[in-house]
């Protein structure tokens, strides 16, 4: 239950923020930044006993009969990802409470952030693939609010739905891959697959699911080709971005990877696809990072380059690589929340973020400078940072891959080189220099929008110089759980003069120089316009209204607005099905007998046949109102004779009377209208096509069935029954009244219906006649 | 009478005595509508009690006349007949208190007190008949019982699509009565039950085949499935919305309702290759040309409308896989779609009361004016799209697993490809209406939603009441799934239902 | 005899559908009734055609010996009849007000409430 409570306290914030708002409209959101800081010590308590090797898992009946329990679970790796969200959580409430305080629409704010905030608590910490998945959606819906915040803005609300339609697109593959897993293993829960990984590798179907399941991951964490809804989805206010963008949702994706890990890591699939689109998405995200400059574009691309090299790390697989992905993901959070937050505060107080205009703000800002400095010298992996650790290790694992270690380590330099000239950059550039004439004057941010960057920024430094007693013990049983093997994690800030150390050093020097040539770089880019290679967006870009074309000329074509298209259709639809089951059905059609019958003719059976037959042609072809009418009597009383010849008297006086009626309430109501429409003959026979089809085959159908024994056993109790029973000698009479009473009740009520109808179309109206 | 018996009839009558009581309380409006409020309760009341019936007994006939069994008329309630009937049952009463707001001529109002009976009787004696013909005097009820609330108020547009609407739907019953006359020139009855067991002994022969291809037809366009829906985009957006969302959303119900109770008790299809073959691909078609649909459209209304198509095809999926579970997905989205679709009906109109159009170009800035009409309409509509927890979400996973089970994982693919559709066109929606500023010339009549509350109270408070039973159904889902799987059973199982209607 | 009956079945039905097909919306009324016709044959001829022996108990005897007309159908078809009459009076009346509000005769010019708009 514990767990439980928790989860639904992460999304507590969705229902208290109106009320706390209410109360304090100032403060509300830094108020509601209890919820992510009780939480957060909380995970502070149990992760004292996960470091002692505990894991915590409960289980809460919910929807049995779909084996969707509510299993939670806590183990090394969800405690951490735990830690990471609700300690950002509660940076990001205060920052978001001081970045919005003007925004009238701020109470909504933070019903969405907490809504994500809950998704994002209840995603790490399930215990079952399907629970996951909820709440997988639930980010992907929370954050569709978010980036579509400002939804007077034509492009937040595009970017919203781009984010939204990738992102889902993406969990659908991946319910189908959840689906798929859990027929063939039978069962979704972590803790049984991660006890028995041969449940789901026996599956036939196992490369499959795998690829289900990394698409969601892929388009989650914003893998190429799916990268390109997260620089568009920087339409979002800044706290969204550095919460979602870069320290929690993208990361969803990792921590999926990372989930499944122990099961899928010893596949082929696994460890060719994975360090592929990863290393090849750090590259990619690290060259589109230099060549863009709008800071926010800057940050995310570079996130998307982080992204790529964790997944790598994750698809390297080996011990040290796995270890590197996981403190990777903790250094970057730390530096790349601060980041976005650093730029949200120059965007809020300068109004601006393009970095050519930036400069001189050091002033100006001084406590955002000190945040984006240290944040800055982390990312490029200065001594004693965090950073440098994570990069450290990195460069470890790459040199330690399997299969193909010196690309993987060039790769991971240059994106090194590139990240180490943006921090500069950032940290750098545009704090130095001269004070620039900007949209506006520029000044500090308050309070509340320092807290955050600060705090984050001096855990960057924090975690850097004491790695071997916070980081360590933690990290250590991630990745135990993301390996599933007991190894020993070593973090030491210092490992010596190694071949790594120099690496790092040449990084850096590396990374000066790209900082040197990055405006030729840029406008090279700009001249070969690169940067507006969208790639996988143009087929995004070009998908959307090809399909709304497709839709519409589908629609046009099938809701004409012509009642005589769609009776085509229809009888069309009829006529072909019938033939093909009746093609594809046991026994053949008896084409030969269909014409043979025993029944003889009388004369005045034929010749009420042909005076039907001629009145039928009549009606069609003739012009006159009037021929109209009589063929049409012609043919109601020629159907009566018939039911008179053949021993159906009642029905015969019924069709007598229905008949004469019908046909003096279409002489009294519709004389009066216009003329028959001309139709060319072309198109009479045209439209004879599918009419004839479809008397033939009901004509096929009638003889047919007179092949065929019916059986008689309901008219033989009708007659035995009619007059002993149910005391009536005229059985269909009978039959009407006591064996089948209740359709003429409903008959009768459908005559009465219809006469309120007739009086209702007659006498009431709301509208004015047209005309007269 | 027996208890059984008693309430299986009161299920049937009491609307029928609702309308010749407001009958003759003709020209009393207010008299009517208490009458009204009283019988849309009872009716709901009886048929709740019929469902705990059911669930005890599973089973419970009703031999009208006491004839031999199958040689009467007999009336069968299973959980399957139990659970549609209260499910109509409680969303006519919703949909008969949404209506109060929405007339002002004397007139209208007295001919829909009457007529709103009449279809709800034509709607519960289709769930309950076990008989072919009788269940075509009951759609007839219900048909023409359509038509009248259709052209309530007479406005020309009306008038045009109630008259494709009638024209199409004659057709429809002209299949159906040659449908039911193949029946009995092939079995000699017109009892479902008696006609199964003489179906089966015919085997798989063709002129059985071609004998269920008329009820699949005739069926097929009460049900709006591809290439059989077009009366549904052509009427629905021209009646009064309490109307049109009451009888369009039961009327294609009934549709799939009898494919499934036809397909399983009198023919089933699950062994028939043929005819499994031909529901995936209606299914398939219906769901992406609805959804299509939907997409092409830019009427608030009318989007909705196309994408009832598109949910059909879903049920008709579940119906087309087959199996137990795949069928319990069917019934399960069938019961979600009616909640969650007509809930974003009623919100339509209300946003149409206050903004005074359906036109999404000249809609916008709800989110602004009226934020908890929007969140409302935001649980409906990811709950439409099936965005998990919520209702559509547990349907689209059964459908899944149910269609990965039985191995159909190309009509999967299509439906989870559809939702992503799906989920386009509803973003339309709430892009246009929601978030979109309020375009230049267009106002709203209120200002606030407290002050759409008293204008329109019984309105509000049905949208209300509907999103909670949506957020109920969503996070509790467990019970409505089981009852689900509990009549899927008894009619893939058919057996226990053709004996309790035979008395074998 | 039941096999000229039988295609003067299928012809009832195939003209019924051509005018419903047809432009003018008069042809459509008259389509709708052939199509009642076209029924009320069908029901009529599923069951085994028997010549003038209606079912009816002689007045001295408690059962009827065969052959006699099929009751069955034949009731069906009363119940049929009466609907088809109920509906096919709505259509009439409906019909007349289309044209009083559209002053069109021709169906092609009712496309408006389903055609997509731009």
């Amino acid at each position: 239950m514990e767990i439980l409570l928790a989860v639904l306290l992460s999304f507590s914030g969705a229902i208290l923020s109106p009320l706390v708002h209410g109360l304090t409209r100032k403060r509300g959101g830094a108020l509601l930044s209890v919820i992510p800081f009780l939480l957060f010590a909380w995970a502070s308590v149990k992760m004292w006993h996960v470091v002692d090797g505990a894991t915590f898992q409960e289980t809460i009946p919910w929807i049995q009969s779909l084996g969707l329990d509510l299993v939670f679970r806590i183990d090394g790796l969800s405690i951490f990802f735990l830690m990471l969200i609700t300690g950002f959580g509660v940076l990001i409430h205060i920052y978001a409470n001081a970045y919005l305080s003007h925004d009238t629409n701020k109470p909504r704010f933070f019903v969405f952030l907490s809504l994500f905030m809950g998704s994002m608590v209840g995603l790490v910490l399930s215990g079952s693939l399907l629970l996951l998945f909820v709440f997988w959606e639930l980010t992907s819906l929370s954050s569709y609010m978010l980036i579509g915040y400002y939804h007077e803005r034509e492009k937040s609300r595009d970017s919203a739905l781009q984010a939204m339609l990738v992102t889902v697109l993406g969990g659908l593959f991946m319910l189908a891959g959840i689906v798929l897993l859990g027929a063939d293993a039978g069962t979704l829960r972590i803790d049984e697959l991660l006890a028995n990984p041969q449940l789901v590798l026996n599956s036939p179907n196992i490369n499959i699911i795998l690829v289900l399941l990394l698409m969601g991951a892929f388009t989650k964490s914003a893998q190429f080709p799916f990268h390109f809804w997260l620089p568009n989805a920087m339409e979002a206010p800044a706290p969204v971005s550095a919460y979602l963008h870069s320290t929690t949702m993208v990361k969803a994706g990792v921590f999926l990877l990372a989930r499944i890990s122990p099961i899928f890591s010893e596949l082929p699939l696994w460890t060719t696809l994975l360090p592929a689109v990863g290393g090849f998405t750090m590259v990619y995200g690290a060259v589109m990072a230099l060549f863009s400059t709008d800071l926010k574009k800057i940050l995310a691309y570079t996130t998307i380059s982080a992204l790529g090299i964790m997944v790598m790390l994750l698809g390297i697989g080996t011990v040290l690589a796995v270890q590197a992905a996981m403190v990777f993901v903790l250094a970057h959070a730390l530096y790349k929340g601060t980041l976005f937050m650093v730029v949200g505060n120059i965007d809020h107080e300068a109004g601006t973020r393009d970095v050519n205009q930036l400069s001189g703000l050091r002033k100006a800002m001084p406590f955002t400078f000190v945040a984006a400095a240290l944040a800055a010298m982390s990312m490029s992996g200065v001594l004693p940072f965090f950073g440098f650790v994570a990069k450290e290790i990195l460069y470890g694992a790459a040199a330690d891959s399997p299969g193909w270690s010196y690309l993987t380590l060039a790769a991971v330099f240059v994106a090194g080189a590139v990240f180490a000239a943006l921090s500069i950059e950032i940290g750098y550039k545009i704090f130095f220099g001269d004070e620039a004439k900007l949209p506006k004057h520029p000044h500090e941010a308050p309070l509340g929008m320092l807290l955050g960057p600060l705090v984050a920024s001096g855990f960057g430094l924090l975690g850097g110089v004491l790695v071997e007693q916070v980081a360590q013990p933690l990290l250590h049983h991630t990745s135990n759980v993301v390996h599933n093997v007991d190894s020993v994690l070593k973090l030491t800030l210092w490992h010596g003069f190694t071949l790594i150390f120099g690496l790092s050093l040449l990084t850096l020097a590396a990374g000066y120089g790209v900082y040197i040539i990055r405006s030729r770089v840029r406008a090279v880019a700009v001249r070969l316009n690169l940067s507006n290679l969208t790639g996988p967006e143009s087929a995004y870009l070009q998908f959307i209204p090809s399909l709304l074309k497709v839709a519409k000329g589908q629609t046009r074509f099938f809701q004409s607005g012509l009642l005589r298209n769609y009776m085509v259709i229809i009888s069309t639809f009829l006529v072909g099905t019938i033939a093909l089951v009746a093609a594809f059905g046991n026994g053949s059609i008896p084409w030969a007998n269909l014409f043979s019958s025993d029944f003889g003719f009388r004369w005045y059976e034929v010749l009420v046949v042909v005076a039907m037959l001629v009145a039928l042609v009549l009606s069609i072809s003739s012009q006159s109102r009037l021929t109209v009418i009589v063929s049409l009597g012609v043919i109601g009383y020629g159907t009566a004779m018939l039911f008179l010849f053949f021993g159906a008297p009642d029905v015969a006086m019924t069709q007598f009377l229905i008949e004469t009626l019908t046909v003096v309430l279409f002489v009294l109501i519709l004389f009066k209208l216009p003329k028959f429409v001309d139709v060319p003959l072309r198109v009479r026979l045209r439209l004879m096509v599918p009419a004839i089809l479809f008397g033939a085959v009901m004509a096929f159908v009638l003889l047919w069935l007179h092949q065929s024994e019916t059986s008689t056993a309901l008219k033989d109790y009708f007659a035995q029954n009619s007059y002993v029973a149910a005391k009536g000698k005229n059985i269909v009479n009978v039959i009407l009244v006591d064996f089948r009473g209740l359709d003429t009740l409903g008959e009768i009520t459908v005559l009465g219906i219809a006469a309120l109808g007739v009086y209702s179309l007659l006498k009431v109206r709301d509208v004015r006649r047209i005309g007269s | 009478m027996e208890y059984n018996q008693l309430i299986l009839s009161s299920v049937l009558l009491l609307p029928l005595i609702a309308a010749i009581l407001n009958l003759f309380l003709w020209g009393n409006s207010r008299a009517q509508r208490w009458v009204g409020n009283l019988f849309v309760v009872l009716h709901l009341v009886v048929s709740a009690l019929v469902l705990k019936q059911t669930v005890a007994h599973s089973m419970i006939v009703l031999n009208v006349g006491d004839w031999l069994h199958g040689y009467g008329i007999m009336l069968a309630v299973d959980a399957l007949s139990a659970g549609m009937i209260a499910m109509a049952s409680l969303l006519a009463l919703l949909a008969w208190f949404y209506s109060y707001e929405w007339f002002t001529s004397e007139s209208v109002k007295a001919l829909f007190n009457v007529v709103y009976f009449f279809l709800l009787m034509g709607l519960t004696g289709a769930f309950m008949a076990a008989d072919l013909f009788n269940l075509y005097v009951w759609f007839e009820v219900l048909l023409v019982s359509s038509f009248v609330l259709f052209t309530l108020g007479g406005k020309k547009a009306q008038l045009e699509g109630t008259l494709k609407y009638v024209a199409i739907n004659v057709f429809s019953s002209t299949i159906f009565l040659a449908g039911i006359g193949v029946i009995y020139g092939l079995t000699g009855t017109v009892n479902m039950a008696a006609a199964g067991i003489a179906l089966d002994s015919l085997g798989q022969s063709s002129l059985a085949n071609v004998a269920a291809v008329f009820f699949l037809v005739s069926f097929g366009i009460k049900a709006a499935v591809f290439p059989l829906f077009f009366w549904l985009p052509a009427t629905y957006h021209t009646a009064p919305i309490g109307i049109s969302s009451l009888v369009v959303a039961l009327m294609t119900k009934v549709g799939v309702y009898v494919l499934i109770r036809f397909f399983t008790i009198v023919f089933p299809i699950s062994e028939n290759e043929v005819f499994r073959v031909v529901f995936m691909l209606i299914a398939a078609f219906t769901m992406v040309v609805g959804v299509f649909g939907a997409a092409a459209q830019s009427d608030f209304r009318k989007i909705l409308s196309f994408h009832i198509v598109s949910q059909i095809g879903y049920m008709i999926m579940g119906l087309a896989i087959g199996t137990p579970l795949a069928i319990a997905g069917a019934l399960f989205f069938l019961l979600h779609n009616v909640l969650v679709k007509t809930n974003l009906f009623f919100i339509s109109g209300l946003v149409n009361r206050v903004a005074g159009s359906y036109s999404l170009k000249q809609l916008g800035g709800v989110l602004t004016q009226f934020p908890l009409l929007a969140l409302v309409f935001a649980i409906s509509a990811f709950a439409l799209t099936g965005v998990p927890p919520l209702t559509g979400f547990w349907g689209k996973f059964i459908l899944a697993k149910a269609g990965f089970m039985a191995g159909d994982w190309e009509i999967v693919t299509v439906s989870l490809a559809v939702s992503l559709i799906t989920l386009f066109s509803m973003t339309k929606i709430w892009n246009q209406v929601f978030w979109k500023p309020l375009p230049q010339g267009s106002s709203f009549s209120v200002s606030t939603f407290s002050q759409m509350a008293k204008s329109y109270p019984s309105m509000v408070l049905v949208v209300l009441c509907l999103t909670v039973i949506i957020l109920g159904v969503s996070f509790f889902p467990n019970q409505f799934i089981e009852y689900a799987e509990r009549a899927a059973q008894y009619v893939v199982n058919r057996t226990d239902y053709i004996n309790a209607v035979l008395n074998r | 005899m039941d096999v000229l009956l039988s295609i003067l079945t299928g012809l009832l039905y195939a003209a019924g559908l051509y005018l419903l097909l047809h432009k003018g919306m008069m042809k459509m009324i008259i389509g709708i009734m052939m199509l009642g016709y076209a029924s009320n044959l069908f029901l009529f001829l599923v069951a085994k055609l028997t010549r003038g022996v209606p079912a009816l108990i002689p007045s001295a005897a408690d059962t009827i010996e065969v052959p006699f007309a099929d009751p069955v159908p034949q009731a069906l078809i009363l119940t049929a009849i009466v609907i088809g009459f109920g509906i096919q009076a709505f259509a009439i009346v409906l019909l007349k007000r289309v044209y009083l509000s559209t002053r069109t005769a021709n169906m092609d010019d009712l496309n408006t409430t389903d055609k997509l708009d731009d």
